[in-house]
């Protein structure tokens, strides 16, 4: 009787560990957020801040692991092969997911298959900005100045492939303009060259054409977001200047690989949502001048592949060759 | 506002228990991180850089400030003891810090690099502190031309880098400006000797580099001699062995004062770093010497004139970065991030909108140094007792830091492997007598080089002759031709008079 | 100290080999360079490209390495003895860990680097082994507890 008793305690303990461990218990330990670029930089930094508001929002620790290079590509292709159980997502944006496909040629993921979209962060407008002392100051005389003298307008760009490499494609294409591009290692010797006079525009983000703005060193001709910018606020967006299909901003969000469980998705973009809403996190992207979007699901996808389509049309028109 | 009450301004601000603190916690980590080959302080900066958002901006900035040059004091360490540079800023303090830890002047050499250190660090503070807006100024003027011909110099100081014949010397700046050449190219986005392989579109890594050819090929080194046989010399680690005696500082103030000087002038532009300050002031302080056959076998003054220099264009990059908002690197464009996510404008206005921060930092980088100097003086008896250790112990985890430096820069296993071929390479050069102090600067300038020179001309719309037109540009490239055509000279009529001296066959 | 100085330096047809070895290997590189950039655009004056500098480059250093060949003719360099089972043991050590670390962790790698290590050295001390590697794990478990986020490893294997 008393083995009986035993037995059938046993079983009952059993089969109620097995519901337990059944019950969809994720995440059971912690996440990797792959950000495939090097540790510094704004976009680093803010993804270790969200991650730490992500965590107490899913109820576990949600760890970024840099893996930079190749202009952030690196880090997408080994998420793109990466387990999809949901343990693992990455940091994807406007260049590495709808530019990238078209500047290499052995990109080893496709930015629609390989990928689940889970949530987006947000975006940065660019500033249209100019040397001090050039003799145009809006877009429309910048416009005006370039027809008129085809290929002598010297824009700066800090990189290829780059956020504001794309933004002065897409507007030299749209206003139909010529300007010769020098290319930099990053914004800084850029935005050197131009303070200096060397250099007449370049396109750049808010954040860092403030303090040059204020101190007079250079001028916000134009911006590239849908609405003007409380910083500038004289300074008119690309559509009012007549040029509606320059309007960009360099977006960016959070990834999966594909295949990774919906409900998973789900739970994820659910937590990511409540870090975005933090005050710590609102606060921090204010400080940056950052819009923050709270896209996700199928307006998310949709919006990805709409970008992927419109930058593969607007690289080809520029002529750019894939390495 | 008058100096000496800005001063008084800085150090009221620097002086309270939070910033002090955060100095000290800054210097500590920053000299711990640079210690370790290969972990920098870049990252360093940038995890700490959330934790500082409670802070107030001064405190925070005083603390990342502190990670960023603690790490250069660090970063000589790892270089005189293992030949493994702690950081790319260190691997010219290698060239005479390891020789010399091999003769048994571990101590010293620390001793030496910690002082210079402190030296260069201070020396570019107080030209921060007087002569910010014109030195502004002159990192301005700087535009392509006369950072190519900036470089030019600098290669030219690279062909008296090597030991033996001059031939090999300027062969292996020519393979290091090759290998500097892999990766994409930024003008044409044209991938260079990439062969296929997306890993490599970035280049190659200087500390990859650094650690294969230094690294591995001197463990590699050591099994050919009969050092592993018998034990390590015997290291005198009693304080009168650490210090530098009288006739070697008076040899060395030359070289301090000299390296201070180039180190904060090239810390001041942008795009040149702390590495590129320690590589021409060593240079320049070889040509200068009486004795340059004794560079690269342990000659205080090199070590010296290096660490002076890097520390002095470490502590210059502020400059820049606080007056322009214009970062000289990628660690100086973090910091520029923390400023601005704390709410400062770096710019010409920031002295005026946030003169406590401004004078507080500088204050701070004085209590910095000298923190890392009390901190690091004493920390050389234990390093060089680390010497002690038998080398069938050491060499094992020198590989372990050497894979945990390589793999830590992209936590991708390429950079391992990479390290394994430029250590095979560094063994081969060994045995084939091809230095290898050339081939660095050769990489840490050639790409420098190139990009300036097609920049020159694609601005001035093809007109070559934008290097001689503008002024420093012109200046440069004269003094390079002086120093060519002397070198030319001097060879020639040595080669005349052993000739008419050789006795007749 | 190995009798080096007794050594006499190897010569072919003249030519001291460690020179000629040194010089060929520099020259072959040179001209590998030069053609290789042959692929890549030459652009203009006002536009320089990308194959100009490997061009300039590769050939300077194919006549480098024809004067080192020749120079090194009077050369007295000889080769010290290579040690091949050391060099063997240390590739292997580091591929191994490059091979395991992402695949088995840390503490897996760590091992492996440093017993292949071991094989280097003519005595092979696996006590000495086993506490070294012990302390390194020892090392990384705090750097990576210390300082989450900068060093990302994976201790355990199943990444």
């Amino acid at each position: 009787m008393f083995k009986q008793m035993t037995k059938l305690a046993a079983a009952g303990a059993l089969t109620l560990a097995a519901a337990a461990a059944g019950a969809q218990d994720f995440p059971s330990k912690p996440i990797t957020w792959i950000v495939p670029y090097t540790p510094g930089g704004i976009t680093d930094t803010r993804s270790r801040l969200i991650a730490d508001e992500f965590g107490k929002a899913l109820g576990q620790t949600v760890v970024v692991e840099n893996k930079p290079g190749a202009g952030g590509t690196l880090g997408l292709e080994y998420v793109a092969r990466a387990d999809p159980d949901g343990y693992t997502i990455v940091y994807g944006t406007l260049g590495t997911l709808a530019a990238a496909p078209s500047l290499y040629a052995d990109l080893r993921y496709d930015s629609l298959e390989d990928f689940e979209s889970i949530h987006m962060m947000g975006a940065s407008p660019n500033t249209l900005i100019a040397y001090k002392d050039t003799p145009y100051n809006t877009v429309k005389d910048l416009v005006a100045y370039a027809k008129e003298h085809p290929g002598e307008v010297t824009v700066g760009l800090a990189g290829i492939g780059t956020g504001t490499h794309l933004a002065s494609e897409l507007f030299a294409n749209d206003a139909g303009v010529e300007f010769l591009q020098v290319p930099y290692k990053g914004s800084a010797p850029m935005l050197n060259d131009l303070i200096a006079g060397r250099l007449d525009i370049a396109f750049d983000y808010p954040v860092s054409t403030l303090g040059h703005v204020q101190s007079g060193s250079v001028k916000v001709l134009g911006v590239t977001s849908a609405d003007r910018l409380e910083l500038f606020p004289d300074a008119p967006t690309v559509a009012e200047a007549g040029f509606p299909g320059a309007e960009t901003g360099s977006w960016s969000g959070i990834f999966a690989p594909g295949g990774t469980p919906p409900e998973r998705v789900e739970i994820l973009a659910d937590a990511f949502a409540t870090a975005m809403e933090s005050a710590a996190v609102q606060d921090a992207f204010e400080k940056v001048q950052s819009e923050i979007w709270m896209m996700r699901g199928t307006e998310m996808d949709e919006f990805v592949s709409a970008e992927l389509d419109r930058w593969t049309r607007i690289i080809e028109a520029a002529g750019i060759e894939k390495q | 506002m008058d100096l000496l009450d800005n001063m008084i301004l800085g150090f009221s601000v620097a002086i309270s228990w939070s910033s002090l603190w955060a100095c000290f916690i800054g210097v500590t980590l920053g000299t711990f991180i640079g210690v370790l080959p290969g972990v920098g302080a870049l990252a360093g900066i940038s995890l700490l850089m959330p934790l500082t958002f409670g802070q107030s901006a001064t405190d925070a900035i005083v603390m990342l400030a502190g990670i960023y040059y603690g790490s250069i004091y660090g970063g000589s360490t790892a270089a005189i003891l293992l030949n493994l540079p702690g950081s790319v800023t260190s691997a010219v303090t290698c060239f005479d810090g390891y020789p010399m830890a091999q003769k048994g002047q571990a101590g010293k050499a620390l001793a030496m690099t910690t002082l210079a250190s402190f030296i260069g660090g201070c020396f570019a503070i107080v030209l921060m502190m007087a002569f910010a807006p014109p030195l502004v100024a002159v990192a301005q003027s700087f535009g392509s031309p006369e950072y190519f011909a900036m470089t030019v110099l600098g290669l030219l100081a690279a062909s008296t880098l090597s030991q033996g014949s001059p031939v090999k010397g300027i062969a292996m700046v020519v393979v290091g400006l090759i290998l500097g050449l892999v990766g994409t190219d930024i003008q044409s986005g044209v991938a260079r000797f990439t062969f296929g392989s997306r890993e490599m579109l970035d280049g190659i890594s200087l500390v990859v580099l650094a650690m294969g050819l230094f690294g591995v090929s001197e463990v590699l080194i050591n099994f050919t001699s009969t050092l592993f046989a018998t034990s390590r010399q015997t290291v005198d680690t009693s304080w009168k062995a650490m210090w530098p005696t009288g006739a070697e500082w008076k040899a060395t103030s030359g070289s301090m004062a000299r390296g201070s000087v180039l180190g904060s002038i090239i810390g001041i532009l942008p795009g040149a770093g702390a590495a590129i300050a320690a590589f021409i002031s060593y240079s320049v302080e070889k040509r200068m010497s009486r004795t340059p056959e004794r560079f690269g076998k342990g000659a205080i003054e090199g070590l010296a004139a290096a660490e002076t220099a890097n520390n002095a264009a470490a502590q210059a990059a502020f400059i820049p970065t606080m007056s322009l908002g214009i970062p000289g690197s990628a660690t100086m464009a973090l910091l520029l991030g923390a400023l601005l996510i704390h709410g400062v404008q770096p710019g010409p206005l920031v002295i005026q909108t946030d003169p406590d921060l401004f004078w507080g930092l500088i204050a701070s980088f004085w209590i910095g140094n000298l923190l890392l100097l009390i901190l690091n003086l004493p920390m050389i008896g234990i390093w060089v007792r680390m010497l002690l250790i038998p080398y069938h112990i050491l060499y094992p985890c020198i590989l372990f830091f050497i894979c945990l430096g390589a793999y830590s820069a992209r936590n991708n296993p390429i950079d391992i492997y990479l390290v394994i071929v430029f250590g095979l390479m560094g063994y081969g050069m060994k045995l084939l007598q091809l230095p290898a102090a050339p081939l660095l600067l050769g990489l840490v300038l050639g790409p420098m080089a190139e990009e300036h020179f097609r920049r020159s001309l694609l601005l001035a719309r093809g007109d070559a002759t934008v290097f001689l037109t503008q002024p420093i540009s012109a200046g440069l490239l004269a003094t390079a031709a002086i120093i060519v055509a002397t070198t030319v000279w001097s060879s020639l009529r040595k080669r005349r008079r052993a000739l008419s001296d050789a006795p007749v066959q | 100290m190995t009798p080096e100085e007794e050594r006499v330096p190897h010569r072919i047809a003249g030519f001291n080999t460690l020179e000629l070895a040194a010089g060929l290997i520099i020259l072959v590189l040179g001209v590998i360079v030069a053609a290789e950039s042959l692929t890549y655009p030459f652009g203009t004056l006002r536009n320089v490209g990308p194959a100009i500098f490997p061009m300039l480059l590769g050939i300077i250093l194919a006549a480098l390495g024809l004067t080192i060949i020749f120079e090194g003719r009077v050369s007295l360099a000889v080769a010290p003895a290579v040690p091949w089972r050391a060099i063997l043991a240390i590739c292997a050590s580091l591929a191994s860990f490059a091979l395991l670390i992402d695949r088995a962790g840390a503490y897996v790698a760590i091992f492996a680097l440093i017993f292949l290590a071991g094989l280097a050295d003519r005595t092979f001390r696996p006590v000495t082994l086993l506490i070294v590697a012990f302390c390194l794990c020892a090392f990384v478990t705090a750097l990576v507890m210390g300082f989450r986020g900068i060093v990302n490893i994976d201790l355990l294997p199943g990444a």
